[in-house]
């Protein structure tokens, strides 16, 4: 689909879900993918179209269907919070100006004044003439609710469809200064892959090689660059889909190294299975490491974005290299190749 | 209130009077801001002489900026935020009443802290201000401390506290940034390893990790966990 980023990327349903059933667990993990933030920045003019002292803003909230859409994932209202945050660049004040559970929120319709500042301090910000930005967010364990987030893509999608916001005064009977949010938020989502749920689902719970093993075994089978679709992406966007499935991958090997190295330390224990574990664990680490050695074709991110901009036709290929040492490491491991 | 807000560019022009020598009358630069009485600096003053004196009599300038950023903050914490947004005011309060005490730190002055530079939030008063509204705890009696302040304040952690604190959202959160600061006093990452540290550990969970919501307790637990994904990862990089 087309889309303003310039960035093409197909969904991979059977991908995902497969990978989505081996990583099997509940909580939420913290991601270390960037993507850019939901924030909305009043400037100065803005504010002063709205002609008052004072700012609300409005959020209407559909409570009832996004109690039924994340049921379907197991979560209830209490799960999920509501925040605000305003934030000024200039003077580093920020603050939560309001924070409830879904579930203590009895109105559809919220009027929340933004005014304060901090917590002991309650000038206004209006007053800021570098403006000020306000974020918005839900939050599930204190991670936003965005792309990345242990949510199905659908009851994501629908709870950011059912949020909407605007800025207004006090006496504001008007249209006030609306945002959508769902227009923001969707662009993000189209943007980045639905493999990143898979890591965060990775995440929650420590990753035994065999898993680890298997999702490898997935992702490379999916042959997920080559699937990319040439003639409607750039090679931006297909370097962006390597980049993330780097990421993801040496994340959930680090992560599952330092777990397993926990476990050893505690029971003291350096021949258990664990410690096999391990030692698989960190020759994948290596391959994927800065230093990796089995690939010698391993890019930073640093690396990769810098080859991507300049040289982004044979980043892929680089890229393509890297799929296919792990696809030779995936083999040696199923075979029970002593690395 | 009225206060006087001096542009970059007179704070070029006055940065280089005051290289050159030359007698300097700071009411021709910038202009009033305000209304009411102007703001009277004369607690400014006698701060900035006084942080002078005692890097005069041998006392190190960073301990002098940590504890004087102390009483700074105490002294302007009650002025409207319109003021204080404006990088012009702090020009003014840095150069009209901290030059004594900024020259000991810098001869010839630099651009940066004069207000001069392009990093707004450098100006001396400015940073001062905003490292001690970052570490004010307020404590069950209404009181304020600012232990995470003085626990850098001893040691030379300029970049620490400019790229990794004041500059970036982070100097905003207080609970995260009080957690970063002590974890740093702790146990001092090397320039380059804090960086990667701050880049991929603390930076970049931003986008997905709402910080700016965490607890006091949180926020200690978090970095303590970042810290040692991080070095372990470090480790495992070396090996």
């Amino acid at each position: 689909m087309a889309r303003e980023t310039g960035l093409q990327v197909r969904p991979y349903p059977d991908l995902y879900d497969k990978i989505w059933e081996i990583l099997d667990s509940s909580t939420v993990h913290s991601p270390t993918i960037r993507y850019p933030k939901g924030d909305y920045r009043l400037t100065s003019e803005q504010l002063a179209n709205l002609g008052s002292s004072e700012l609300y803003m409005e959020i209407e909230l559909a409570k009832d269907e996004i109690s039924e859409l994340i049921s379907e994932d197991g979560l209830s209202l209490d799960d999920i919070r509501l925040s605000i945050y305003t934030y000024s660049k200039e003077t580093n004040l920020g603050s939560v100006v309001y924070s409830e559970r879904l579930a203590d929120i009895q109105e559809e319709q919220l009027k929340i004044k933004l005014s304060a500042v901090t917590r002991e301090e309650v000038d206004p910000l209006l007053a800021c003439v570098n403006g000020f930005s306000v974020t918005i967010l839900l939050t599930l364990n204190g991670h936003r609710i965005n792309p990345l987030t242990n949510l199905s893509p659908r009851a994501k999608h629908s709870i950011l469809a059912r949020t909407s916001f605007r800025f207004l005064s006090e006496s504001d009977e008007g249209s006030g200064l609306s945002f959508n949010q769902l227009t923001d938020e969707i662009r993000e989502i189209e943007k980045i892959p639905k493999l990143s749920a898979i890591y965060i689902k990775s995440l929650e719970n420590p990753v035994t090689s065999e898993k680890l093993g298997d999702c490898l075994s997935v992702f490379i089978d999916s042959n997920l660059l080559n699937r990319i679709d040439m003639s409607r992406g750039g090679p931006l966007g297909k370097l962006y889909i390597a980049k993330i499935g780097i990421e993801i991958l040496s994340d959930v090997v680090m992560r599952s190294s330092i777990e397993l190295n926990r476990q050893i330390t505690a029971t003291g224990n350096q021949q258990s299975l664990q410690n096999l574990d391990k030692t698989i664990v960190m020759t994948l680490i290596k391959m994927f490491s800065k230093k990796g050695q089995l690939t010698g074709q391993y890019l930073s991110n640093d690396e990769l974005l810098e080859e991507l901009i300049e040289r982004p036709e044979k980043s892929i290929t680089r890229v393509q290299a890297i799929f296919s040492a792990q696809s030779k490491f995936i083999d040696a491991f199923e075979e029970g190749v002593e690395l | 209130m009225k206060y006087r807000s001096i542009s970059k560019f007179d704070a070029t022009k006055i940065r280089d009077l005051i290289i050159e020598g030359e007698l300097l009358d700071l009411n021709q630069f910038g202009e009033l801001i305000g209304i009411d009485e102007e703001m009277d600096l004369s607690s400014l003053i006698a701060l900035g002489n006084e942080a002078a004196l005692q890097c005069e009599r041998g006392a190190d300038p960073v301990r002098v900026e940590g504890e004087f950023s102390i009483i700074l903050f105490n002294l302007l914490r009650n002025i409207p935020v319109s003021i204080r947004d404006d990088a012009g005011f702090w020009r003014w309060v840095t150069i009209g009443a901290l030059l004594p005490f900024l020259m000991f730190q810098e001869n010839p002055l630099k651009l940066e802290s004069v207000g001069a530079g392009t990093n707004h939030k450098d100006v001396l008063a400015r940073r001062m201000f905003l490292r001690a509204q970052v570490s004010k705890f307020i404590q069950q009696d209404g009181t304020l401390q600012f232990d995470a302040l003085i626990k850098l304040g001893t040691k030379n952690n300029h970049d620490f506290w400019q790229s990794h604190v004041v500059r970036v959202s982070t100097g905003a959160e207080n609970e995260l940034a009080q957690a970063l600061i002590n974890s740093h006093a702790e146990d001092r990452l090397s320039t380059e390893h804090l960086r990667a540290f701050i880049r991929d550990r603390i930076n970049r969970p931003k986008g997905t990790i709402a910080t700016f919501l965490m607890s006091p307790a949180d926020a200690s637990d978090y970095i303590q966990e970042q810290r040692e994904l991080f070095e372990y990862a470090e480790e495992s990089d070396e090996n």
